[in-house]
């Protein structure tokens, strides 16, 4: 199982949003911001950004809070994944989620949440400025903290994808 | 919604004299008027009546999107604005002048493609779209702030971008700014005033809906390409590195000055801590952009004025908050008024003696011209042009430092000297000049700056030789001549008339113009830029086409561009009576002997009338336009 997950360094941020535009349209094709997975706090009078992205927990508080199993993990990412087909749009993941990650896209009403594109992250790609990698728990430079710090940290709230 | 990809499909129409908020369909615009720039042209000429000013309720105030802007498309989220300008010398010229930053993205996300905003409110009011709802709302308790206090008096939580005038533009300052966040501004032009005159202090979108994509498979990949073509920042091929120091002084960080942007700039940048001296005890943060960074004065330069950087920075923050136009104080204004102290013409400015390496100094003149403090400052805050005149004095070093229209030198070799240009590649520059009403480099970049960073004069290790930046352009302009040093008047209108278009094609679509367009690479083997299929000068053109569906060739997207100048050009001579006398008024400033010496001359060169004059004569045909630069259709 592909046990590389995102890791998010914030201090090098620009702002430029390219993780959370091509996050979006990658997904739904069109230009939808609430098709995001990922999101930028956007702080343009701190310069401090925050980002908001599913941590893949080892033990998901999204798949627990699930009545109809819709959330599993990809036996080839390691990617909790959403099967829509049991989906049943009653947004009890997103209220779970300790990191605000699991978002909830209006139209057409249904939960969203990063699936790693499949093992290749796009906005891993996108950034130029090495804020969000690709790599293992166990690798030095991962900043992977596994539990928030403290509840601000962990519900910085619906994103600005 | 229109039948092509990219376009929110509806333009707001305000009237803040009636409190009415009409809608137009995009449709009715496109595809011939295909964006920004584009669309406002065809709504200013016919709705702007000769006889207007910038501050008659009439003008129109047009803040426009493309159709990229908002998209996945790099360096893609700025924002044009147009209209009659406050700025504009002799008259006040029908202009534009583009920000970043992140509102425009919200504005198309928030269900529109621009604002035409027209009246004049009773009181002070800002206008709030949210999610396609528009609402005008009392803003008295807002009047008389900053920017950065009113923006966030305006956020009301995650997602809001504020646009929004400063002290400056309520006192109708025509150097004052309209600006977002704490450093994208619509800096010339002065349509802070315009907007000022409106008593509209700020505008606020919100917004999360869907853009159509018309192929989005082949947008992605087209974006996918571009981005990961994009070379250092202004597309040079280094990229810069951040000052140890001011990172661990003052948390100096790389910041995108527009939504979108993917490289590591030398003008971006943010400082998340700086000690203030003005306000000892205070700790500022902030963005650092382009211009600004003059404030704290260049040793052995001509800005070699010392304040230092934590006094430089705290002066900038104030210049931004008060919503004045970097560019004007920076290269125009306050070296002029160096230059009159030195003369003897003028020793103080309203009791404060002109000391450019004091702080106070500066605080004084900034926060006295947005406020119209003394006799010396009002008059400045009509602009430094006017501010001559009025005053009586420093007519000759106005005419050293100003090009034309009202606007101080910008990469023309002569007024500006932070820029490293020489013959002949400032001809282009003058014939730009010549034809434009404000300073037209703000989105034509893309030739001097473009040859001069890509010379081994300024990247000494990752430049090219001389004979292969001709090679490159000859691509672009069709001959050698364009780019050669050596080859003088040569082929100049040639380049003058395609970054003319280049330069609309960036403000409708919109993309950064720092950027566009790619011509010089260091990644193909021949130098000229390319990514997949596509040639470094039509990444443009592929994203519009794969977002938008329109489908055009370069030829037929040159003619859009190439439409928009001359429907700007008719206005002009309809309400102005501009005629080839006023484009040939730009002639003395050149006849100086050039900053910058090119070293295949050897001594410095200045403008030889007659052969500019038969330049002029070529950029008129080849834009369609008769010997007295009158369009023919």
């Amino acid at each position: 199982m592909g046990n590389l997950r995102l890791c998010v360094n914030p201090v090098p941020c620009t702002g430029c949003m390219n993780c959370a535009v091509v996050c979006a349209q990658g997904r739904a094709g069109d230009h939808v911001p609430g098709a995001s997975a990922i999101a930028v706090l956007l702080d343009p009078f701190g310069g401090e950004h925050g980002h908001v992205y599913c941590r893949q927990c080892d033990s998901p508080a999204c798949a627990a809070a699930c009545a109809s199993g819709a959330i599993s993990r990809d036996p080839l990412t390691g990617a909790m994944v959403i099967g829509y087909d049991l989906c049943v749009r009653c947004g009890a993941c997103v209220s779970a989620c300790p990191f605000g990650a699991m978002f909830w896209r209006d139209d057409p009403g249904l939960p969203v949440k990063c699936d790693l594109c499949s093992g290749a992250p796009r906005c891993v790609a996108a950034c130029r400025f090495g804020v969000i990698r690709f790599l293992s728990p166990g690798d030095p430079e991962f900043a992977f903290r596994g539990m928030p710090d403290s509840e601000q940290d962990a519900l910085p709230g619906r994103g600005e994808g | 919604m229109t039948a092509f990809g990219g376009y929110a499909g509806r333009i707001l129409r305000i009237d803040l004299t009636r409190n009415t908020v009409d809608i137009q369909d995009t449709a009715d615009l496109l595809p011939d008027w295909y964006g920004g720039r584009a669309m406002a042209a065809r709504i200013a000429f016919d709705i702007i009546r000769p006889g207007t000013g910038a501050f008659s309720p009439e003008n129109p105030l047009m803040i426009f999107t493309g159709p990229l802007t908002g998209t996945s498309a790099p360096f893609s989220g700025r924002t044009t604005v147009c209209g009659l300008s406050a700025q504009g010398h002799p008259h006040e010229w029908y202009t534009r002048s583009s920000f970043g930053g992140h509102w425009g993205p919200a504005l198309k996300h928030s269900g529109f493609d621009g604002l035409v905003i027209t009246g004049r409110a009773p009181r002070p009011v800002s206008i709030r779209i949210d999610q396609g709802r528009c609402t005008v709302e009392d803003a008295s308790g807002l009047w008389g702030l900053g920017m950065y206090e009113t923006q966030k008096r305006l956020m009301d939580g995650p997602g809001w971008r504020v646009l929004a005038i400063g002290p400056a533009g309520e006192n109708l300052c025509r150097i004052a700014i309209i600006a977002t966040e704490t450093e994208s501004a619509s800096g010339q032009g002065g349509f802070g005033a315009v907007m000022g005159s409106k008593n509209l202090k700020a505008i606020a979108v919100r917004g999360t809906l869907p853009l159509p994509v018309y192929d989005p498979e082949r947008f992605r990949l087209v974006c996918d390409l571009v981005r990961a073509e994009a070379h250092g920042s202004h597309g040079w091929p280094h990229e810069p590195k951040l000052d140890p120091h001011r990172v661990r002084m003052f948390g100096q960080k790389f910041q995108a000055c527009t939504q979108g942007c993917a490289v590591r700039c030398y003008d971006a940048r943010f400082y998340t801590s700086v000690p203030a001296v003005l306000s000892p005890g205070r700790k500022l943060s902030g963005q650092m952009d382009c211009v600004a960074g003059l404030f704290p004065g260049i040793p052995n330069s001509f800005y070699d004025w010392k304040l230092g950087f934590e006094a430089g920075f705290e002066v900038g923050q104030i210049a931004n908050d008060e919503g004045l136009n970097h560019w004007e104080i920076l290269i125009g204004m306050v070296p002029w008024l160096r230059s009159l102290k030195d003369e003897g013409s003028l020793k103080e400015v309203d009791g404060v003696p002109i000391d450019v390496d004091d702080p106070v100094f500066w605080q004084h003149l900034l926060m006295g011209i947005s406020r119209r403090e003394g006799r010396v400052r009002n008059a400045l805050a009509e602009g430094t042009v006017r501010a001559s005149h009025e005053l009586g004095v420093g007519g000759e070093s106005m005419d050293r430092l100003f090009t034309a229209w009202g606007y101080a030198g910008h990469w023309d070799g002569h007024g500006d000297h932070i820029n490293y240009v020489f013959h002949p590649y400032w001809i282009v520059s003058a014939l730009q000049w010549a034809i434009d009403t404000r300073d037209p480099i703000s989105s034509a970049h893309g030739y001097a700056q473009n040859i001069m960073g890509w010379s081994r004069i300024c990247s000494p290790v990752h430049g090219l030789s001389w004979e292969r930046i001709k090679e490159v352009s000859a691509r672009v302009y069709g001959t050698t001549d364009a780019a050669d040093p050596r080859s003088g008047y040569g082929a100049k209108a040639i380049a003058a008339a395609w970054h003319g278009n280049r330069s609309v094609m960036k403000d409708s679509l919109t993309v950064g113009d720092q950027v566009f367009p790619r011509i010089y690479s260091n990644r193909t083997e021949d130098n000229f830029a390319r990514a997949g299929d596509m040639e470094g000068p039509t990444f443009e053109r592929h994203m519009f086409n794969a977002l938008t569906g329109i489908g055009w060739t370069d030829a037929e997207m040159d003619a859009a561009s190439a439409r928009v100048l001359s429907l700007e050009r008719r206005l002009l001579i309809r309400n102005f009576g501009r005629c080839r006398a006023d484009d040939e008024s730009v002639i003395p400033y050149f006849q100086r002997p050039e900053n910058l010496v090119n070293p295949f001359i050897g001594h410095p060169m200045s403008l030889d009338p007659q052969a500019f004059r038969e330049q002029l004569s070529e950029l008129y045909a080849l834009r369609g336009w008769d010997d007295q630069g009158k369009p023919l259709s």
